[in-house]
């Protein structure tokens, strides 16, 4: 018995230093959601229960280890203890327990979390993925967004789709991740607790540029949410407006509907508009100047040069760039579109 | 651009491999007592060496069946050349050539021709007979030595690739490679390292069961020579998928961007399908030899404890491989012929393919790691001086995580939108695998308990197996537990806690049982003294890249991503893993030396140096070709390390000449 004191002892040091170790640093990332609250809530639990464990092992390891080395001068065998029934039913039956214990709560905060808000109306959002951006539809307000704006303390319903691949849909900060996937809806409930920005990263392995698929969430009070709303739905209306011969709101120029556009659909993902290389060539001081192929010959950047490299861009690949841009945009894009997004790399200087 | 860096990598890998393979062949032809004059003779039979006729005749096969494919499409009245049907063909008529070539069918031919084709060739032994390691050679030994070094040699480029990544890496922004280059590299990293493992499984299996139970050879030992000559055809297709435009999927080849993917991918698909076949076959082989081969007197429960983890994991291999092979020749049908299985625009289910493949893919863990743990088990008992304790529970357990390990699969998949319930269910038969787990746990450390303990190589490398599963153990439930998981999800935590357990439930004690063994393989020492520099080195190596990886997992770092946001501040952690990771190839560069140096130099070790009770150390160092003179007689338990008096095994007469 005098044996079993000193790693007990040093499983209760060790247990109490590496809770409070955990309990010191700062594990995860900014909290912004009521799901995070309860899973960080988990996390601990679990944190706790795995230091308790590990110290238990880890001291009766030590221990032998410095106490049972064979010396010199000592019989060569060991005392024969072939086993103990009592033993191995207790260190079956008690982690059992407690695995079993672990599982019904976590049961519970599961339920918990994906539980609808009762009785409040939720925020509906449409998230789309597609290699290598995403989208955000609001059907109440009939805005399409690159970028995600959510107002706080409102649960928000995300109806997740993805065109292409397989996506997923993963805010480090709410402490969720859904799986966009192609054919099936997937449903994510998140409750925003913190305004600030942060981003949504694709987490689900989807081709060339996954690292990049990410983008911004902005969480707002209502009223911005509101104010924001309202300029998106004006924005909504620019083409409409432009085909309409209509001047528009004095900020709504082409160029900045192209801007729109550019992100909306994905093309800011690959091409950076500051000279910065990424999977496709920047779009800074494209326009007008001479663009290298694959096959060694020379293009100048004008106008139809940029049209067909959005709907067929296969046909002119610039050199050193891999030919992974998809072929879809001709049946994406209108031709206004086009046009909106060709004035903004025109912009680009 | 893509296509010169990954054959300049393939070439580099290449060379390596060719100047190690010549070095070995140059020392084993001067101990074989070659010299010039014989030289050219000995030119003449390098032809005849088995690997050469298959590399030569598996060429052509290849070429044969694409001109054949060719030929048909074009008497069909289709263009003749279309890259994916093609090389398919090809593949698959190379394949068998290769093993044609190989003479893997030659015995079942003469067999089916009505002509006896007499035993197999068992003429030789120990090392200086080179060839047999080449060649198509039935006997367990030499294709155990095959498995190891195989798989040696796959480990060891997988982790050169895993080297890339941590370059790549170590801090934010592209530097070395380009983001396709990268995800290639990952999934060939990930697939390789995988067939690495089984085949170091095999390896092990291979040498030391038939040893172990007193059996003269494996039950089937033609099958056991193919089983392992599967294998080469499968690594050459994964390799050559790198030069064929890459797979950017991973090793877990989801649809749809597996089905999307360049050719490269199809080449994966083929590739894993034969290592997945080679592992059946080396399966029923293995049941068959343990259940109905074993010495007079050995009863299932008087097995060495780490043919109880073979038992299991052969089992496993048996029953859940052709999940894979299906889930992977699904794909390339769909690649090839349209048959939308995982396509939803023409019916298919996306998420089909997840619960086919992790129905393989997470009992394929424990078919890694039970060999492992096996080893662990085994070894105690020698280092500690005493018997393992509570050896039924221990070998049962091995059981018990293998019929778990059947019902855990979704476990992996708790963000594709299972429903609550169903992500509950798996969340509890995932946390039950704890149970039998901890059950070996505390019975290793009842083993260590009052022991007389020494610390040669081999315990280390088992005690450092320990501690590193255990927290590879620890750190499960953080992801069992589904609302954790959500977050932790395909982040840097998952690989931390995967490599954990494969580093502590295979890396670490198919090490522990290289040194363990050596002596009884080759007959000669290892180094301890480069034994304990590898060891120190590849663990703090490893704690580095796991340590900061579980840290950046808990932010939110992404898997599989050749770059991340600076903004996010995790340059520093990266930079500490691709140190550590620098310092695990130190360590394995250490133990390549102390292998290739101690296998021709090392001191002679005496036929039993670990005063093993076990039925292989009770016989010469190597062991005679024909393993026992005389069937060995078990008339005890086989751990009874201090009981006075206990005996375990009657051997008959000494072999002659020894």
């Amino acid at each position: 018995m005098k044996k079993l004191a000193v790693p007990i002892l040093l499983t209760l040091i060790f247990s109490v230093a590496l809770i409070q170790f955990f309990e010191q640093v700062r594990l995860t990332p900014v909290l912004a959601s009521s799901q995070g609250e309860a899973i960080d809530v988990l996390l601990r639990v679990v944190l706790i229960l795995a230091s308790v464990v590990f110290s238990l092992v880890i001291s009766f390891f030590l221990y032998s280890l410095l106490s049972f080395r064979r010396r010199p001068g000592e019989p060569e065998e060991g005392p024969p203890m072939e086993g103990s029934t009592s033993l191995e039913i207790a260190w079956t039956v008690i982690p059992l327990f407690i695995v079993v214990g672990l599982s019904i709560y976590s049961a519970r905060i599961l339920f918990d979390i994906t539980a609808p808000p009762n009785p409040e109306k939720e925020l509906e959002v449409k998230v789309t993925g597609f290699q290598w951006a995403w989208t955000f539809e609001y059907p109440e307000y009939g805005i399409t967004s690159p970028e995600l704006v959510l107002p706080v303390n409102r649960s928000v319903l995300f109806r997740l789709h993805a065109t292409d691949v397989i996506h997923s849909f993963y805010v480090p900060e709410f402490r969720l991740k859904m799986d966009a996937i192609p054919g099936i809806e997937n449903l994510i409930r998140i409750r925003p607790t913190e305004k600030g920005t942060y981003k949504v990263r694709c987490a689900e392995m989807c081709g060339t540029g996954h690292a990049y698929m990410e983008a911004p969430v902005r969480v707002v009070d209502e009223a911005a949410f509101q104010e924001w709303v309202t300029k998106q739905a004006a924005l909504a209306q620019v083409p409409a407006m432009a085909e309409a011969g209509e001047a528009a709101v004095p900020t709504l120029t082409a160029v900045e509907a192209g801007r729109q556009y550019a992100q909306q659909f994905g093309c800011l993902a690959c091409h950076s508009v500051d000279g910065t290389r990424m999977v496709g060539p920047t779009w800074k001081g494209l326009f007008g100047h001479q663009v290298i192929l694959e096959d060694g010959t020379t293009v100048t950047a004008d106008e139809t040069y940029l049209r067909n490299s959005i709907v067929d861009p296969a046909a002119q690949l610039v050199r050193g760039y891999p030919n992974v841009m998809p072929t879809t945009y001709k049946d994406q894009l209108t031709q206004e579109q086009i046009q909106a997004i060709i004035e903004y790399i025109k912009s680009l200087r | 651009m893509d296509g010169a860096q990954t054959s300049l990598l393939i070439t580099i890998v290449g060379a390596l491999a060719g100047i190690l393979v010549l070095d070995a062949l140059w020392v084993l032809a001067r101990r074989a007592g070659l010299n010039w004059a014989t030289g050219k003779a000995m030119v003449m039979d390098f032809l005849s060496i088995g690997a050469i006729r298959g590399l030569i005749i598996g060429t052509m096969g290849a070429g044969g069946g694409m001109l054949l494919a060719m030929g048909v499409r074009a008497w069909q009245g289709r263009p003749a050349w279309e890259a994916a049907p093609v090389t398919a063909i090809g593949a698959i008529v190379g394949t068998l050539a290769f093993l044609a070539g190989v003479g893997a069918f030659r015995d079942w031919w003469q067999w089916g021709m009505g002509a006896e084709a007499g035993d197999p060739p068992h003429a030789h032994n120990g090392l200086a007979h080179w060839r047999r390691y080449f060649s198509f050679d039935p006997n367990h030994k030499v294709i155990g030595i095959q498995y190891t070094v195989t798989s040696l040699f796959l480990i060891l480029s997988a982790g050169v690739l895993a080297l890339l990544m941590r370059l790549e890496l170590a801090e934010p922004g592209m530097q070395w490679i380009t983001a396709d280059s990268y995800n290639h590299i990952m999934g060939v990293h990930g697939i390789v390292m995988i067939a690495g493992i089984l085949l170091g499984v095999g390896g092990m299996a291979n040498y030391l069961v038939p040893l172990m139970i007193g059996a003269q050879d494996m039950a089937f030992p033609r099958l056991n020579a193919l089983s392992y000559w599967l294998t080469p055809p499968g690594a050459i297709l994964v390799l050559l998928s790198l030069a064929m435009g890459g797979f950017s999927t991973g090793w877990t080849g989801y649809p749809p961007l597996g089905a999307r993917d360049p050719l490269g991918a199809q080449f994966f698909y083929l590739g894993v399908f034969l290592v997945g076949l080679s592992s059946i076959l080396g399966s029923v082989n293995l049941l068959t030899t343990i259940l109905k081969m074993r010495a007079p007197g050995m009863s299932l429960f008087r097995m060495p404890i780490f043919v109880w983890g073979i038992l299991a994991t052969s089992l496993i291999q048996l029953i859940a491989t052709q999940f894979i092979g299906m889930a992977f020749l699904m794909v390339v049908l769909e690649r090839l012929l349209g048959i939308g299985f995982f396509d939803p625009t023409r019916g298919g289910n996306v998420i089909l393919f997840q619960h086919i493949f992790w129905f393989y893919s997470h009992p394929a863990v424990y078919i890694f790691v039970l060999p492992g743990l096996g080893v662990i088990s085994e070894l105690l008992p020698v280092f500690t001086r005493k018997p393992l304790f509570g050896y039924r529970a221990v070998a049962l357990s091995s059981m018990g995580i293998a019929i778990i390990g059947f019902l855990v699969w979704a476990h992996h998949m708790f963000t594709v939108g299972l429903s609550n319930a169903a992500s509950v269910a798996f969340m509890f038969s995932t946390m039950l695998v704890a149970v039998p787990t901890g059950v070996k746990f505390f019975n290793w450390l009842a083993t260590l308990w009052e022991g007389k303990l020494s610390f040669e190589t081999p315990m280390l490398f088992v005690l450092g197996a320990f501690v590193i599963f255990l927290i590879g153990g620890v750190t499960g439930p953080f992801l069992g537990a589904v609302p954790l998981d959500l977050h932790l999800h395909d982040t840097y935590f998952v690989v931390a806690h995967f490599h954990h357990t494969m580093f502590g439930g295979f890396v670490y004690p198919f090490l522990a049982a290289i040194y363990y063994w050596f002596p009884k393989a080759t007959g000669r020492w290892y180094d301890e003294k480069l034994g304990k520099w590898h060891f120190w080195l590849m663990t703090v190596g490893f704690l580095m890249i796991t340590s900061s990886m579980f840290r950046l997992g808990l932010l939110g770092m992404r898997r599989r991503i050749g770059d991340y946001d600076p903004t996010l501040g995790f340059g520093p952690w990266h930079l500490m893993a691709t140190v550590g990771g620098f310092l695990v190839g130190l360590a394995m560069l250490i133990f390549l030396v102390n292998v290739v140096r101690s296998v021709r130099v090392g001191a002679l070790a005496p036929a039993n140096p670990w005063r093993s009770r076990s039925l292989e150390w009770q016989i010469p160092s190597p062991p005679p070709e024909e393993n026992y003179s005389q069937p060995p007689v078990v008339v005890g338990r086989p751990y009874d390390y201090g009981v006075p008096g206990s005996v375990y095994v009657a051997l008959g007469p000494a072999p002659a000449g020894k």
